[in-house]
């Protein structure tokens, strides 16, 4: 996410990311929120959607844009349910298949950007190729 | 200078008065002792300085420097200070690399080797040495030779990041000025 941070330098923006060193480095410069990581677990993904439904209502943002993982997916359903328009970056890791976050968001996402254009087709008619940081 | 908390002395790249080959194999928790051992053995046989951030050590270097672990900063130090930079095919390392500007070949982790899961790292590389923009190699019996190469190998600057910074920016605007007509903030 930091590598695209020139595309919102002129906005007001805050972040939300898991608990780590980087984060913390992070909260020097920027407002940041940091959440326990979510991993494959159903429990910390509940407990995730009630701090992002914290998040949300406190901050009201206009715009979501994630990078993934998984820590999209209760921020993303949040801002479906509430009309916050949304943008996912799919990973530039991703050249043939599918991220399951990827495809877990893709339905509630307002955009939906890859970064090769041979996802296009896999996902479908709201996927579009604008470009990619390798 | 210092002792590492893996125990290595730290060494400062400003102490080094010349260009190093700089080997990386990512924060990954698995080794890629592949790599390492391979550029270790070239160490022996080359004029030029080898310096190895190695991961979790599962083959320990004998002939050229190395470390297991580093911050942002400190690989992006060590990565300017190098030659060419010889690395695992991880986004965030390539990242790392590119930001360098230093010519780069890369080593996909293999999954037949047990080196990562899955091949995305091989399909990632492979689609980045169609572009021209580095230099991959599969088998690392090839590494000799490619280094030598890379005396020559100039960089290919990239148009896609730029394309997706100002799509992003540009959609910013546009869905903040449409979001906030609807809710009445302005």
């Amino acid at each position: 996410m930091l590598e695209l941070r020139e595309a919102f330098a002129e906005h007001t923006v805050f972040y939300v990311t898991y608990l780590s060193a980087r984060a913390r480095v992070l909260t020097e410069s920027e407002r940041v929120y940091q959440i326990p990581n979510i991993g494959v677990n159903p429990l910390r993904l509940l407990h995730a959607a009630w701090l992002g439904w914290s998040i949300l209502r406190r901050e009201r943002p206009d715009v979501l844009v994630s990078t993934g993982s998984e820590i999209a997916l209760p921020f993303f359903y949040l801002a479906w349910l509430w009309r916050i328009p949304t943008i996912f970056v799919e990973s530039v890791c991703r050249l043939t298949s599918p991220s399951q976050t990827g495809s877990l968001v893709y339905p509630v996402s307002t955009i939906f950007l890859v970064q090769w254009e041979s996802l296009v087709t896999v996902y479908g008619a709201k996927a579009r190729y604008a470009g990619g940081l390798l | 200078m210092g002792i590492t908390r893996h125990g290595l002395r730290r060494e400062s790249s400003v102490c080094w008065g010349f260009a190093v080959i700089f080997v990386t194999v990512g924060m990954h928790t698995l080794g890629f002792p592949r790599l390492v051992q391979a550029m270790d053995e070239l160490a022996a046989t080359l004029d030029e300085e080898v310096l190895i951030q190695m991961g979790t050590p599962s083959y320990i270097p004998r002939h050229a420097r190395s470390f297991a672990f580093a911050t942002q900063a400190e690989m992006d130090e060590w990565c300017a200070a190098a030659r060419v930079i010889v690395s695992q095919a991880g986004a965030g390392s390539i990242l790392t690399a590119q930001k360098a500007r230093v010519p780069l070949i890369l080593v996909p982790r293999l999954k037949q080797y047990g080196e990562i899961i899955d091949d995305h790292q091989l399909e990632l590389a492979r689609r980045l040495g169609q572009a021209g923009s580095v230099i991959v190699v599969e088998n690392v019996d090839e590494l000799a030779q490619v280094l030598k190469r890379t005396q020559h190998f100039g960089l290919v600057e990239s148009t896609r990041k730029r394309q997706l910074i100002s799509t992003l920016a540009s959609l910013l605007t546009d869905l903040e000025n449409g979001h906030r007509e609807v809710a009445g903030k302005r």
